[in-house]
């Protein structure tokens, strides 16, 4: 029972203070180690989980968010060239209509700058054009609606100009200054038979253009220039003129190539230099940052008449803008992943530790047991398997303390050094019992293979003897019935019989085993298991009374024994302390199922009025050989412990008459009155079980037990 | 207060004394007075009260010809200054240039046609209408340019200050056809009758709500754009 390690000395009982940390320290770093492998991988779980989901999550949702940035640009560069054509278109319908003026182009005709200039006034409020000039015939400037002093210059190079002066309606961008862009028409003036002159009429792309591009499209718009050098310059914007928009316009140079292919975009030609404005080369996606928004953006030019690019629009999104609902969205879910994810933890924690922790105090509680220390307490009181277990471990402790107690009181009281195996009669005793012929001496071979080696003692029936079983090599006992008992009980061989057959069933580490029955020289005979041990008898007697953890120890062990016989059906009716056998080692054998029985009587082997076993220690109705159960049993083991407890039996007489009176009239001291270390509970137990109605007494052998244990608890 | 009463009454009787004293042997006049409104469109104000007129047609005998009242209507950034003016039949309205540019004045309207054809800054053109009516006056080089001579048959006529009162005095007491005009508010027609000391506080209310602009013809009787903008 006492496990012995190298490292650990085994020391019962340890009080020491330094080795209850080393025994607690073990499992509690095993309890951390299990709590956290709950914690960790729950925890390792939800975060595996809730991080693919955002991963992916986001992975989509950027990618969402670039398609839609992607078509978003493209929707924007649809509008702007659907909404720039417009403008043109209406400009030059303004145009036409204005320049077929009969007053106008009388005016014209009459080449009056006064007039003209009055006229292009007009001309900008009829056809809201931001500036008008008229050309004469041969594309001399003959007035600038915003420049009263525009000189009369040549203007029939332009292709614009040219264009119109041929009869046809030309469009384009045109820049003023050196970052105003404006888109321009021409249109030819009726003269009487050819044309009279050119109405060119210029619409200002500015800023109020690209908020309106802005409203109609979310996009951020950039409007610019292409200078001399072909840098970009910025025109008109919805992200206002910071250096910042400078700087990514320097960044993206455009080579001011002019297309020699290019045809004159003719308005209302199906000219096709418009619609390749996606040729607009933008090496890679353009990047804005602003502040804390990023854009992306794509570019498309704005194309002179004569199909120079002159400038250009940018359309810029801001992914961060497309993405922003989902941001928001992500940020809600990564805060209820974050409580979950707390919550969570606190609870597999907690669940961790409520698992873990009676684990650990088992744990504890065993290793202490390892260690040889009985003392822990197992505190774990839960309805689940772990409180089976902690139930079991607490059961055990228990068994373990109390037969430790045993195995104390016997080495203390120097009977464990004994080498007794059954009821030790001493000799003289034997022999002053009735001599029988049937009685083997030691040094004889019994039965041609038992070397008798020692009388060990008379039993209810017959003799015991220690003998050496030849053929197999083992110690063993042997009992004999008594020659005379046969001759007067011709029941007694039907009996031994009996008894050996029922004695058979039980194999029990507390039942002595019955090994064979046979018969040599006119002698019967029972061999069975050699016990060294102390009668419980004796031990007694030696003590005067046995300590209560020890007298559990020994209660309960009877009760197994007992337990195991009653689920047989076999009751052994005969308990008494000199059929208890104490090994030193604490182990407590019954033996001397001599006078069990069936639990159905068998008619004929009990003489009617016959009072078998010791008087003391049967139960009422056995006395009065009414139909004997399993309590009876009980009876015997409650008088045993008493004994034990209080170092006599409840009852005491001379004679069995006398015995019998007190028995029906008296009732005997509890143990604790005789015992004040006795636990009431134990006590009362014991009382009850003594009682002489059957029906008060504990049910059944593993009820008492039950009850035992509860009583100590 | 008693004092003061009397007092005043005293002055008045001094200054009445010798316009009664006229009156006893002059044919008397009176004052016609009165304020004119124009209904318009709910949220809208009237800001061209200005521009109606008010006269008096004396109702059977005594319609002669009165003498001619010469006027003038100023070109001026593309405006005419002012916009309405009322004159006598027979009267010659005068249109000086005061533009850096040039203007070409006409009426298309049947008894008061003329085109006055194209001249400068400084130059100045009169025509006369004979005949009684609204006749309107354009430019036909500048489309918005718009102006109204109303050629009335009678002395008796005023034009409202921009308050929209307005004040015909020396009128000879009778019967008379109270007659108010406004380009927008079309026309208003009462017989009035002026007793001697004249009547004040008239009230007349034209009706401007289903007034609408028309843009009229350039002086060929065609659109001032041939291809005709469509406006919507």
């Amino acid at each position: 029972m006492i496990a012995i390690s190298g490292t650990q000395p085994a020391v019962p009982q340890r009080t020491g203070a330094t080795n209850l940390p080393a025994a607690s320290e073990t499992p509690s770093h095993s309890n951390l180690s299990l709590a956290w492998k709950i914690f960790l991988a729950s925890a390792a779980v939800i975060f595996t989980v809730l991080g693919g989901t955002l991963l992916l999550t986001t992975l989509s949702a950027r990618r969402t968010a670039d398609q839609g940035v992607a078509r978003g640009l493209d929707q924007t560069r649809r509008l702007v060239t659907v909404l720039l054509e417009g403008r043109e278109r209406e400009l030059a319908s303004g145009a036409l209509v204005f320049a077929q003026g009969p007053a106008f182009r009388a005016l014209v005709i009459d080449k009056r700058p006064e007039d003209l200039l009055d006229q292009g006034m007009e001309a900008v409020q009829q056809i809201g054009a931001s500036w008008v000039q008229i050309t004469d015939a041969e594309g001399v400037r003959l007035a600038k609606s915003d420049e009263p002093t525009a000189s009369q210059d040549t203007l029939a190079g332009s292709v614009l100009i040219g264009s119109a002066l041929e009869g046809k309606v030309a469009a384009g961008a045109g820049i003023a200054g050196d970052s105003a862009i404006f888109q321009a028409v021409a249109v030819p003036i009726p003269g009487v038979t050819q044309v009279a002159g050119v109405l060119m009429a210029a619409l200002l792309i500015d800023s109020a253009l690209a908020v309106s591009i802005k409203e109609a499209t979310a996009s951020n718009i950039i409007f610019f220039v292409l200078d001399r050098d072909g840098k970009p310059r910025l025109a008109a914007s919805t992200l206002g003129r910071g250096p910042a928009i400078a700087e990514f316009l320097a960044r993206h140079e455009v080579a001011k190539s002019t297309e020699p292919t290019a045809p004159t975009k003719v308005l209302g030609t199906g000219d096709t230099a418009r619609s390749s404005a996606t040729g607009f080369a933008t090496r890679s996606p353009m990047k804005l940052s602003l502040g804390d928004t990023s854009y992306v953006g794509n570019a498309q030019p704005l194309r002179s008449a004569g199909g120079d690019i002159l400038g250009g629009v940018i359309a810029l999104r801001s992914r961060d803008l497309e993405m922003a609902p989902f941001v928001e969205f992500r940020r809600r879910i990564f805060i209820a992943a974050v409580l979950g994810m707390a919550l969570a933890s606190a609870l597999s924690y907690l669940l961790a530790h409520r698992i873990t922790r009676p684990i650990i105090t088992l744990v504890d509680a065993t290793q202490r047991v390892a260690d040889g220390d009985y003392s822990a307490e197992v505190t774990v009181r839960t309805r689940d398997e772990i409180g089976t277990l902690a139930s079991a471990v607490r059961t055990m402790l228990m068994a373990l303390r109390e037969k430790q107690a045993l195995v104390d009181f016997l080495s203390t009281s120097g009977v464990a050094t004994e080498r007794t195996n059954n009821p030790p009669t001493p000799r003289a005793r034997l022999s002053s019992a009735t001599p029988s012929s049937s009685e083997l001496l030691p040094g004889i071979m019994f039965a041609g293979r038992y070397e008798i080696t020692d009388l060990l003692g008379a039993g209810g029936a017959g003799v015991v003897y220690k003998a050496f079983d030849q053929e197999l090599g083992e110690v063993i006992a042997i009992k004999t019935l008594r020659t005379e008992t046969m001759s007067e009980d011709p029941a007694a061989l039907e009996r031994l019989k009996s008894e050996i057959r029922l004695a058979r069933r039980i194999s029990h580490r507390n039942v002595v085993r019955t090994h064979d029955f046979g018969e040599a020289e006119g002698v019967y005979f029972l061999t069975m298991e050699f016990v060294a041990g102390t009668p419980l008898d004796q031990l007694i007697a030696r003590t005067g009374r046995i300590p209560v953890a020890g007298t559990l120890s020994i209660a309960t062990q009877i009760c197994r024994a007992l337990e195991v016989a009653h689920e047989q059906g076999i009751i052994h009716r005969d308990i008494k302390p000199q059929n208890l056998m104490v090994q030193p080692d604490g182990v407590l054998k019954v033996m001397d199922f001599g006078l069990a029985r069936l639990e159905r009587r068998t008619e004929g082997l009990t003489r009617v009025g016959m009072v078998v076993g010791t008087l003391a220690y049967m139960s009422p109705e056995q006395l009065l050989d009414e139909n004997v159960d399993a309590r009876a049993d009980l009876y015997a083991a409650g008088v045993v412990l008493y004994e034990c407890l209080t170092g006599r039996r409840p009852l005491e007489a001379d004679s069995p008459a006398v015995f019998i009176g007190k028995l029906l009239a008296d009732t005997p001291p509890s143990p604790r009155e005789l015992n004040g270390e006795v636990p009431a509970a134990l006590s009362d137990l014991i009382m009850r079980t003594i009682a002489g109605d059957r029906n008060l007494r504990p049910g059944s052998a593993a009820e008492l037990r039950k009850q035992l244990t509860r009583s100590e608890a | 207060m008693l004092f003061t009463l009397t007092w005043r009454g005293a002055v008045g009787t001094a200054v009445a004394l010798p316009w009664l004293f006229a009156a006893w042997f002059t044919p008397s006049r009176a004052n016609v007075g009165g304020r004119i409104t124009i209904l318009e469109r709910p949220g809208a104000k009237t800001t061209d009260l200005a521009n109606a007129v008010v006269y008096l047609e004396p109702a059977g005998l005594g319609r002669g010809n009165p003498a001619p009242t010469p006027v003038e209507i100023v070109m001026q950034s593309r405006q005419f200054i002012p916009r309405v003016r009322v004159v006598t039949a027979g009267s010659t309205v005068l249109f000086p240039n005061q533009d850096p540019f040039r203007h070409n004045v006409f009426s298309n309207t049947g008894p008061a046609m003329f085109d006055l054809g194209l001249y400068g800054r400084g130059d100045s053109k009169g025509a006369t209408l004979r005949k009684a009516g609204a006749f309107p006056i354009f430019c036909n080089i500048h489309a918005r340019m718009s102006a109204f001579v109303l050629v009335v048959p009678t002395p008796f006529f005023t034009q409202a200050n921009a308050d929209g009162r307005f004040t015909i005095s020396g009128v000879p007491p009778g019967s008379y056809t109270l007659r108010v005009w406004h380009d927008r508010g079309g026309e208003h027609t009462r017989p009035l009758n002026v007793p001697s000391d004249g009547v004040t506080e008239l009230e007349a209310s034209l009706d401007a709500r289903g007034y609408k602009s028309v843009q009229h013809k350039n002086k060929f009787g065609q659109p001032y754009s041939p291809a005709g903008r469509d406006r919507y």
